[in-house]
């Protein structure tokens, strides 16, 4: 009896080791990337970028394959079906999952699950596990292997920050760098920039609104550049305005692309016939006017002239940091009531 | 008998003829709670000096602000004064029976005033031009070179020019008027300048954004509510 029972393990785990050497995935594509709307049929998949490959055994032999596409929700224990398909028989070989559209491998019989999809349509990419299965079946119907992989996926929210310019930095017209964090499964990036002749009271607004001298010039996949001033196209900018400039990461998706936006950024052009230092401390210097005489000592005048171009960070009284836009927003408010302006001065260590 | 009923009388008529006097108080009226920039607090006999947080006020003390500076001032009744920038008023207290009127001469420049209900009391605000009766309101008296500007943002005030037609009446709220030596009195509804002014005028916290270098900070402090 005990004999009988090792042979019975033994030839499941035979079974096991051969169905795992028979059908290898491999995932290509991180993940996050992966849109469930691609799996809504086969040629979803081909519009798609390369998500997986399969390696499949024995190669030239006559078989087919199911292939299932599965995700569970955070907090979810049971793994919900998005797609299932069957292919028609083809000869065994290893192929991408972009090529059940246009190749010999044909596709039989799918099935979506279209609750999921148009859940995945409104809300993006979720997040949760995603599990892809394939079995190998020969082609009588037996089945010769499978494979499945499982991904955690949790954190879906692409971000991408623009690390220069350097926000209220002031640099040369013809010497623009710019440069951005790369986002998982960006295919390219654009820039937009609009010059503007003050410090706009909203950056969105000036992004959106205004006369685009960069107008969404694609980049290709780069993240930097040594000088995006060669990418005008209109409406160039000159020396002391300023310019709100954003880039944005265009990620493929099943019919569609999904772009990120980076967070904007406002610079100024540096006019080398009237040395300036930044436009914060511009604005700073405008509201020194407000100030009774006596209040406003050369040394403040001085330490802007001389360091103003060097800002670091913002802080509010309590020691928090302040982002630019809530900086301008306090600004701009004793702009518009400079009788609330109190004072200004130089704090050293 | 006779003589007991002359002394209650002769006393009756001393409490009838007296008691429309007053008397002036010497004992603190109220306090200043914040100095923004710098003030000046003046005693009935004394000189100017530099005003501090914490200052008692008695009668006819006198405050004078300087550019962008701010007073805080509370009264024993939780009424509160705020004196804006070049500014100058002077307190005044007077007890009649048990009850004390305040009387706030503004000489120039601006007073943002939270008055608490005065039941009996009286709690005046003059100018050269206006004299403005409050029975519990917040007000914005404002007094330029030859004319009073108040805008009234809740309660009632009676106003009295002091010169020329010498017109009175009743200022509501939400109401403003400007006042001139000629004397009349037409109130007007607040515009949305007039209310951002008397927002401003309230406010008196002292707010900081700062702006870090490696060389040093630079401090910017404004107002706000």
């Amino acid at each position: 009896m005990k004999n009988r029972v090792a042979i019975i393990i033994f030839s499941v785990l035979i079974a096991f080791s051969a169905s795992a050497q028979n059908v290898d995935i491999q995932i290509l594509n991180p993940l996050p990337t992966i849109d469930l709307t691609q799996f809504i049929n086969a040629k979803d998949l081909c519009g798609a970028p390369e998500v997986f490959q399969v390696r499949l055994d024995p190669k030239g032999q006559q078989g087919f394959i199911k292939a299932f596409f599965s995700w569970r929700k955070i907090n979810q224990t049971a793994y919900e079906e998005v797609y299932r398909m069957t292919s028609n028989n083809f000869a065994i070989r290893d192929f991408y999952s972009n090529e059940l559209c246009n190749s010999e491998i044909t596709v039989k019989d799918e099935n979506s699950n279209k609750t999921l999809i148009e859940e995945a349509l409104t809300k993006g990419v979720p997040v949760g596990s995603y599990q892809i299965k394939v079995e190998l079946y020969d082609a009588n119907g037996t089945m010769l292997g499978f494979d499945t992989e499982i991904r955690d996926f949790t954190n879906p929210t692409a971000t991408l920050s623009l690390i220069s310019p350097i926000q209220l930095m002031s640099y040369d017209e013809a010497s623009v760098p710019a440069s951005w964090n790369p986002v998982v499964g960006a295919q390219t990036y654009k820039i937009k920039a609009v010059r503007v002749t003050s410090i706009p009271a909203s950056l969105e607004a000036a992004i959106n609104e205004g006369t685009p001298c960069i107008d969404n010039q694609d980049v290709g996949n780069v993240t930097s550049l040594n000088d995006i001033s060669t990418l005008q196209s209109a409406n160039p900018w000159r020396p002391g305005d300023f310019v709100v400039v954003r880039v944005s990461a265009i990620i493929p998706g099943a019919g569609a692309f999904q772009e990120v936006n980076s967070n904007i950024v406002l610079f100024q052009i540096r006019n080398p016939n009237a040395p300036q230092s930044s436009g914060i401390s511009q604005l700073v210097m405008n509201l020194l006017a407000f100030l009774p005489p006596e209040m406003v000592s050369p040394e403040i005048q001085q330490f802007l002239a001389q360091y103003g171009a060097s800002l670091t960070g913002y802080q509010g009284g309590d020691g928090q940091n302040l982002n630019l836009n809530e900086l301008l927003n306090v600004l701009n408010m004793i702009i518009a009531n400079p009788e609330i302006l109190s004072n200004i001065y130089i704090q050293t260590q | 008998m006779k003589k007991y009923l002359l002394n209650v009388s002769v006393l009756a008529l001393a409490v009838f003829f007296f008691s429309g006097a007053g008397e002036e108080i010497n004992a603190p009226a109220a306090v200043v709670t914040k100095v923004v920039n710098t003030a000046q607090y003046k005693s009935s006999a004394g000189k100017w000096v530099d005003l501090k947080t914490g200052q008692a006020l008695s009668s006819e003390d006198m405050i004078k602000t300087s550019g962008k500076s701010l007073v805080v001032v509370k009264f024993t009744d939780n009424s509160v004064l705020k004196v804006r920038e070049n500014s100058q008023v002077k307190i005044s207290t007077l007890k009649k029976d048990k009850n004390v009127s305040k009387t706030v001469d503004v000489d120039k420049g601006s007073v943002n005033a939270s008055v608490t209900k005065q039941d009996q009391q009286d709690f005046k605000f003059k100018s050269p031009t206006l004299v403005a009766s409050v029975r519990g309101t917040s007000l914005l008296f404002g007094v330029g070179v030859d004319s009073t500007n108040i805008d009234l943002e809740n309660g009632r005030l009676f106003c009295e020019a002091q010169l020329g037609k010498q017109e009175s009446g009743d200022l509501n709220e939400q109401e403003t008027v400007l006042v001139t030596p000629e004397g009349s009195f037409k109130p007007r509804q607040m515009t949305e300048e007039d209310k951002k002014r008397f927002n401003n005028s309230a406010k008196s916290n002292v707010k900081k954004v700062i702006l870090k270098t490696p060389q040093g900070d630079i401090v910017i402090e404004y107002l706000d509510n």
